[in-house]
This record gives C-alpha cells, sequence and structure tokens, in this order.
C-alpha cells in the first residue's frame, strides 16, 4: 500500500528481459542486450533496451548530430575556440538565421547566415525521419498513432517558427536563433514588433491549451496515485471492468465538482490538450507579420482590448519643432 | 535510504539557494504610478535610494550680481565672461571639486603662471563642457526642465564621468566566423547581461542613429513598414541600457499593454525621448569634436572620447541626484544671471505634456511647539517617501477634514482623522511633510489664498500638538490654484481639500521631485484622481 505513497517506484521487476513481438520481415533487429538499472528503476522501468535503431533511427540521428555540431562549432567559433569562454558564455551564444538583406536566399555566406540554414535543414531532416519512424514502429507493434500526430502537432510550430512563416514573410531573417537566452530574447523582441503578442487570439487558445495540459496532468497524475493503494494505476483494465479504484476515482470528482472524466476519456482529454497547445500557436504565429502587423491595434479595432484612459502623453516627434 | 536522505536535503537546500543567488533581498517598496491593473508600479530597493546629501557644498554663498564682469578682469574668458568676477570665481572653485582636481587644483587645468593660457588640453576641454552644459541647460528644457544639470551632474568628483562609452573594436570581417558574434550574444553590461545587440549606443546615440520604432502604426501589414526583429532587438538593447541606468523597470515610461502607444504611456516617456535626442547632440557636437584634443589615452581603443549615454548623468537613479536643482545654486551655468529665472521650485516633469503649470502657494509660518507632557513621535526607519504619501494619500482619500466656516478652525469631529495623520506623521518625521490647502472657486483669490495657508496651518499646528516634530513640517496654502478638478463648478466640494506630502530629507524646499520614483504632491494628487 505505501508502495504508492513515495515519489519514486518501489517495486522493480527482476526477470528475464522483455524482448517484444516479432518484427515484420522488413524491419531490421532490435539492437542491444537489454540490461536493468536501479536508478532508472526508481523513475520508471527497470529495463534499459533494447532499442530499435532501424534506418530511419540511425539516418535520424546522424542529421541531428550535424546538425547540434554546426550549432555548437559556430558557437565555439564566434567565441575564438575558447573551450572556456564557451562554457562560460554559452547561454548567450548563438547560431543566427540570415540578415534581412538576404531575404529567403538558399546561398547567404556561411557565416552569414549559411550556416543556420544548414543546421535547419539537417535538424528538420532528423526531426521529420524521426517523426516517419514513430509512426512505422507504432504501426509494427499493431497499437495506434497518436503519438505520431501529438509530435506532428509540435513540429508544425516548430515548422512555422523556422520554415513556413520566413518564407511567406520572404525572409530567413524572420526566423528564431539557435541559442538559449538568444531564442528568449527573440521571442521578447518578436511579441515588441509585433505589437504585443498578448493580443493574438491563437496565442490566447495556445496558453489555454497549455495551462489546461498541466492542469490536467495534476489532476489525473494526482487521481491516479490517490486510488493506487486500490490498483488504480492499471488504468486500462479498469477501462474494461471498473473496479473499486476507478469508482473511487470517479466518485471523488463527482463530489468535488460534480463531474467525473472516466478513465479513458481523461486520457484523450490530455491528449486534445497537448496537441492542441502547439496547433494553435503555430497558427498564432503564422499569422503574426504575415496577416496582422500590429496585435494590438488589431485588438482595439476588433473592440477587444481593454480601454485604459488616455493619459495625455502626445508623440514629441509630432509636435512643431520637435527635434529630429 | 533514510541515511541518505540529510544528504539529499542538503542538496536541495543547496540548489534552492543557489537559484535564489539572483534575488535580491533588501527591502523594496512599490508605488503605483499609473491606471489599475496596468501593473504600471515601481519597484523601489529603499537601501538604493540616495538622498541629497552626496551633493558638494558651494564654496561660498551665491552673492548679488553685482561688480565688474569676469571678462573685464580676466583674459580669455570665453565662455563665462558674462558673470560677476565673484561668481566666476566661485564657479572655478566648485569645479575643483566637481571634476576632482585634487591636488594639483587649479593647475589641472591652468598654467598658474598665466591662467589665460590654453595649452592644456584641459582647459580646453573644459570650455567646451561648460558650452555644452549651457547648451544643455537651454536648448534641452525638454529634458532637464528647470532642473538644470552642473559638471557635478556627470562627474560627481572624478575627472572622467565614470559612466561613458567608446566605440568598440572594430566589427570582424562580417564573412569570417572566428571571434564574430554578430554585435550581440555576449554577457554585456550595456544591455543588462541580455543576448540582445550590444552597442545600442552607436546605433542610438551617435551621428547616424537608426530608426528605434518598431511597431506598426497600423494592424495590418503593409509595404510601407518594413521592420526586422532585429531592428526590435537593438531598440529593446537601449531600453534595457535606459532601464538600468535609471534603476527603474519598462513600466516607467510604458504602458505594456502597447510598447508604442504614446497615449498610453506615462509622460517620463516622453521626458526620455528629448533626453535619447539630447546625449545624441551632446555626443555630436560637443563631446566628439573634442577628437583632436583629448590625449590617447583619454580616449577609446577607436579614438574616440568617452561619450555620453542616459547612465553619464543618472547613475542608476530616474532622476540624476534625485532630482536635486543644483543648478539654481550657479546659475551662470545657464546664462547671465539677469536673464535667467531659475527658481529652486522646478517645473513638473511629470505634469503631461499640455497641461498648465501649478502656480505658487502661500507659505505658512508655524509656530506652535510640542506640548509639555506630549512625547515626540519618532521616525520609523523603515518608512519611505513612497510608504509615508501612499499613507497620507489613503488616510484622505475620501475623507475631509471639517472646518468652521470661512475659518481655520477645526471642527472636532474630525480629530480622530487629524489623530491618525499624526501617527503617520510621527512615523514619517524623517522627512519634509507638507501640508496643503486648497479651496474651491468661490470667493476672491487672495481671500482663499489666505484661508488655505491658515487651514494648512491649522493641520500642521494640530499635528505638532500631538508630538509630530514641528521642523519637519512646512505648511502652505494654494488657495484655488490647483483644483483637484478643474471642471466641476465652483463650489466644487472635491477642491476644497487638505493634502499632505513627503520629500526625503536634505532636499531643498519646496522642490519637487526628490524621491525617485515621482514628483511630489501635485504628481500624488493627480495620481489620486485617475487612481479610482
Amino acid at each position: 500500500m505505501a508502495a504508492y505513497q513515495n515519489i519514486f517506484t518501489q517495486v522493480q521487476l527482476r526477470a528475464a528481459p522483455e524482448m517484444g513481438p516479432r518484427l515484420p520481415a522488413m524491419d531490421s533487429a532490435r539492437d542491444g542486450r537489454p540490461w536493468y538499472s536501479n536508478l532508472m528503476g526508481a523513475l520508471g522501468n527497470a529495463q534499459i533496451g533494447p532499442i530499435y535503431l532501424g534506418t530511419l533511427g540511425i539516418v535520424s540521428l546522424f542529421c541531428g548530430f550535424i546538425a547540434f555540431e554546426i550549432i555548437g562549432l559556430n558557437m565555439l567559433a564566434s567565441v575564438n575556440y575558447s573551450w572556456i569562454q564557451f562554457v562560460r558564455q554559452l547561454p548567450w551564444l548563438a547560431l543566427e538565421p540570415p540578415g534581412p538583406q538576404y531575404g529567403i536566399s538558399i546561398m547567404p555566406p556561411l557565416a552569414q547566415g549559411g550556416w543556420w540554414l544548414m543546421a535547419g535543414f539537417f535538424l528538420t531532416t532528423s526531426i521529420i525521419l524521426w517523426w516517419v519512424r514513430s509512426y512505422n514502429r507504432a504501426r509494427s507493434l499493431g497499437i495506434g498513432t497518436h503519438t505520431t500526430w501529438a509530435f506532428a502537432s509540435a513540429i508544425w510550430l516548430y515548422l512555422v517558427l523556422g520554415f513556413i512563416r520566413p518564407l511567406l514573410m520572404g525572409s530567413w531573417s524572420e526566423a528564431v536563433p539557435f541559442g538559449i537566452f538568444p531564442h528568449l530574447d527573440w521571442t521578447a523582441a518578436f511579441s515588441i514588433r509585433y505589437g504585443n503578442l498578448f493580443y493574438n487570439p491563437f496565442h490566447c487558445l495556445s496558453i489555454v491549451f497549455l495551462y489546461g495540459s498541466t492542469l490536467l496532468f495534476a489532476m489525473h497524475g494526482a487521481t491516479i496515485m490517490a486510488v493506487g493503494r486500490y490498483g488504480g494505476e492499471r488504468e486500462l483494465e479498469h477501462i474494461v471492468d471498473r473496479g473499486t479504484a476507478a469508482e473511487r476515482a470517479g466518485l471523488f470528482w463527482r463530489w468535488t465538482m460534480g463531474f467525473n472524466a472516466t478513465y479513458e476519456s481523461v486520457h484523450r482529454w490530455a491528449w486534445w490538450f497537448a496537441v492542441l497547445t502547439t496547433l494553435t500557436g503555430g497558427i498564432g504565429i503564422l499569422l503574426t507579420g504575415t496577416v496582422v502587423d500590429n496585435w494590438y491595434l488589431w485588438a482595439v479595432s476588433h473592440h477587444y482590448a481593454t480601454v485604459y484612459p488616455d493619459t495625455g502623453v502626445v508623440d514629441p516627434s509630432l509636435l512643431p519643432g520637435a527635434p529630429k | 535510504m533514510s541515511l541518505a536522505a540529510p544528504k539529499h536535503v542538503a542538496l536541495i537546500l543547496g540548489a534552492s539557494a543557489a537559484m535564489l543567488g539572483g534575488c535580491d533581498l533588501s527591502p523594496k517598496s512599490t508605488v503605483q504610478n499609473g491606471f489599475r491593473g496596468t501593473g504600471i508600479q515601481q519597484v523601489i530597493d529603499t537601501k538604493l535610494l540616495k538622498v541629497a546629501a552626496d551633493i558638494p557644498p558651494e564654496p561660498y554663498p551665491l552673492g548679488p550680481d553685482e561688480g565688474q564682469r569676469a571678462s573685464e578682469i580676466y583674459q580669455n574668458v570665453q565662455v563665462l565672461g558674462y558673470t560677476s568676477a565673484d561668481d566666476f570665481n566661485r564657479i572655478m572653485l566648485a569645479m575643483n571639486t566637481w571634476i576632482g582636481t585634487g591636488e594639483q587644483g587649479c593647475a589641472y587645468c591652468h598654467n598658474v603662471a598665466n591662467m589665460a593660457s590654453d595649452e592644456k588640453y584641459t582647459k580646453v576641454v573644459a570650455r567646451k563642457m561648460l558650452q555644452m552644459t549651457r547648451n544643455i541647460n537651454n536648448n534641452w528644457t525638454s529634458h532637464v526642465h528647470n532642473t538644470g544639470v552642473t559638471c557635478w551632474t556627470c562627474h560627481r568628483g572624478n575627472p572622467v564621468p565614470v559612466y561613458h562609452w567608446n566605440k568598440g573594436d572594430p566589427a570582424p570581417d562580417p564573412l569570417r566566423l572566428r571571434g564574430n558574434n554578430h554585435g550581440q550574444n555576449m554577457p554585456s553590461a550595456t544591455v543588462a547581461y541580455a543576448s540582445l545587440p550590444h552597442t545600442p549606443f552607436e546605433t542610438f546615440l551617435s551621428s547616424d542613429p537608426k530608426v528605434i520604432r518598431v511597431a506598426a502604426n497600423s494592424p495590418y501589414p503593409s509595404a510601407d513598414h518594413k521592420v526586422a526583429i532585429q531592428s526590435a532587438e537593438a531598440t529593446y538593447g537601449l531600453m534595457q541600457h535606459m532601464s538600468s541606468s535609471l534603476g527603474v523597470n519598462c513600466t516607467y515610461c510604458h504602458n505594456t499593454q502597447s510598447f508604442r502607444q504614446w497615449s498610453l504611456s506615462r509622460p517620463q516617456r516622453a521626458n526620455a525621448w528629448y533626453g535619447i535626442r539630447m546625449v545624441r547632440d551632446t555626443n555630436v557636437n560637443y563631446i566628439s569634436t573634442l577628437a583632436s584634443v583629448f590625449p590617447a589615452y583619454r580616449k577609446g581603443p577607436q579614438g574616440d572620447p568617452n561619450k555620453a549615454n542616459c547612465g553619464t548623468c543618472h547613475q542608476g537613479q530616474a532622476k540624476p541626484m534625485g532630482g536635486y536643482p543644483m543648478l539654481a545654486q550657479y546659475p551662470a551655468l545657464k546664462g547671465p544671471r539677469g536673464s535667467v529665472s531659475l527658481t529652486p521650485v522646478v517645473a513638473q516633469p511629470d505634469v503631461p505634456l499640455g497641461a498648465a503649470s501649478p502656480t505658487g502657494g502661500e507659505v505658512a509660518s508655524i509656530t506652535a511647539t510640542i506640548p509639555t507632557g506630549v512625547r515626540m513621535l519618532t521616525a520609523d526607519a523603515t518608512a519611505t517617501a513612497q510608504s509615508c504619501n501612499a499613507d497620507f494619500g489613503h488616510l484622505l482619500a475620501g475623507q475631509t477634514i471639517e472646518f468652521d466656516t470661512g475659518s481655520a478652525g477645526v471642527r472636532p469631529q474630525s480629530r480622530p482623522l487629524l489623530d491618525k495623520l499624526a501617527a503617520v506623521a510621527g512615523r514619517c518625521s524623517a522627512f519634509r511633510m507638507e501640508v496643503d490647502g486648497h479651496t474651491d472657486a468661490v470667493g476672491s483669490a487672495a481671500a482663499n489664498l489666505d484661508l488655505s495657508r491658515d487651514r494648512a496651518r491649522a493641520v500642521a499646528e494640530y499635528l505638532v500638538s500631538r508630538g509630530v516634530d514641528p521642523r519637519h513640517l512646512a505648511a502652505v496654502g494654494f488657495g484655488q490654484n490647483r483644483p483637484k478638478d478643474a471642471g466641476g463648478a465652483k463650489d466644487n466640494q472635491t477642491n476644497r481639500r487638505i493634502e499632505i506630502t513627503v520629500t526625503p530629507a536634505g532636499a531643498a524646499a519646496p522642490m519637487a521631485g526628490t524621491n525617485v520614483a515621482m514628483g511630489r504632491g501635485p504628481v500624488a494628487a493627480r495620481d489620486r484622481v485617475v487612481l479610482r
């Protein structure tokens, strides 16, 4: 009973490793001899491996590695190949996209964003190959492709930010730099440039689904742990054959808020909230600069921005005799 | 597991402490500066509040503007020739302190055997700087108002102002990767350690300024407004510099609902707009012209003189030196004394453009002393000018002190309110407190002025009778000159009122803008009108 009242999993299995079902003839074999990790077992399943790499996995990892190297070596070059400065300044370092003068040219000079384009190409290839691989793995296990489509939603936002929107705007300079602080400063500057993303309705939706996701995750995680003493963590069995854990979990929410998700539907809720976060977010980014140039003024024209009293301050540049 | 627990606890505590390392635990006070709900408020680190005590004393008091002119007695006086010789010497003496000439004294700039000689470069520089100071005090009152600037505003006792900027290393070959961060993405103090472009001064405060405005003035895209996100990053970099130089956050000037919208901004934004142009003028037309005068060791790696930015004067304060109007002590730094009017009562920088400047009041003399048997209230060390103004504001919001009709006698039913005010005044007696009386517009202006002065004095004297130190109290009557609601009827009840406002100790009185975040009385009163 106490086993489910700890932040770490208390029960770990040790047996002949689970190797999974036989794979179709066209698939390559799984790699590595499985082993057990006590530490990983405290967090999840103690069995590590085997891993299925396959052609797609290998090519994807290879492309990801190239992108990672391009970004890292560009950062290292920017600090004169000093490893000490690389470590000290890492959060500030970046690989920036081409400047506005290059438009959507695919051949800007390497130091002027050419490397950014290459890193973007390899990272995108890597991500898309990994996405195809996740589809194939799901299919060969005979399960649904929900993970793949959720991943697609995240890729949609990534592609809008770094590829689709810059194409529509006619300039790679509209894309996000690679870098820790630089991409955050870019985000702030993006909002300021386009008149406050707060007033972008799809940004609002994205935030609703993001915060909603965390709320649903907290509610669901808490519920399942709370009924763990009745075997409630065996959710799939309870979906088919409702046990006392599911009864109590549902009762709890009906008592507290009059309504409850079921053992099955709560996962549907969570999946949609997570997927809609990046789906709506991507739409919001796509409309920014292409359809709307100043979200605050757009909100004003749609009577959607709060109206505050005029402070009486006027633009000094409009006053007669204003200095330049 | 149980043995390992203390180690885990230590680890978690250590990690938490490391994460809090960036936090500043010193006491803060917050002032609301805008409409409720907009988050327009200023967080002030009370430990960083500087008082006027830092300002060097005058060499000797300013005498009458009499006697021979400096130009008649001394040779080669090109800027301050219009001053009296006495006034001229007084400024020269003060400059020793202001720019920290140390043991060298006059010899820092002059050949003491021939004071008129321009052989030392420092003298040529000082002359240009005096012209610059006069230019700022005359032509940039849009930024410095009548508070003005002196040499001290930037120098603060140093030959070279501590906060200045130079052109950085020349940009590397743009096609090279090695050592090329494209002018951004490194920890730089100029942009408050953001990864933003770190040369905002070259971009915006020199002879060829880039466009600073980035947001569109139309909701929809147009061919007329093509601004890259990179431009927004450059602007953002300059804003980081302003924020850290003034010790304020974005909302000191902006309503973050729309950074662009002037009609939502505070008047400080317009002030800053002029400030940017003032600094440009100073850098381009004064400092940069001295490039051939300065020796190499006084210049940057690119051979450009040390130039000004917002931090040069502000040095971490929203108003340099807390808004202390030092120029009033040295009026010749603006022009011939007969031609300049510089009262210590400065214009109200916080009043929106176009609003009438408040007219003066009449000061009452407070003769009361604390009665025997009443203990003098002691100041609360944690009280700040802001917290005091807020406390007085809360007590007086929606409550009125009742007087007998046409006289200054306080009605007994107002005693409880006055006692509460006395308690606050006691807590705040580290500061100078001013009781302001106002009337409506019924009756003659002169009679109203007298009545408001007498009522302000009556309130102040009541506070003294409850133990408030009279040395920290002033009473001023404004009559009908400062209506709270100018639009209403003549007998507008709103306008008959008493206000109590606080300025930090050591500030010259009466004076606006000594507290860091906002101006004095009239501003607080205006904010009370707005902040419903």
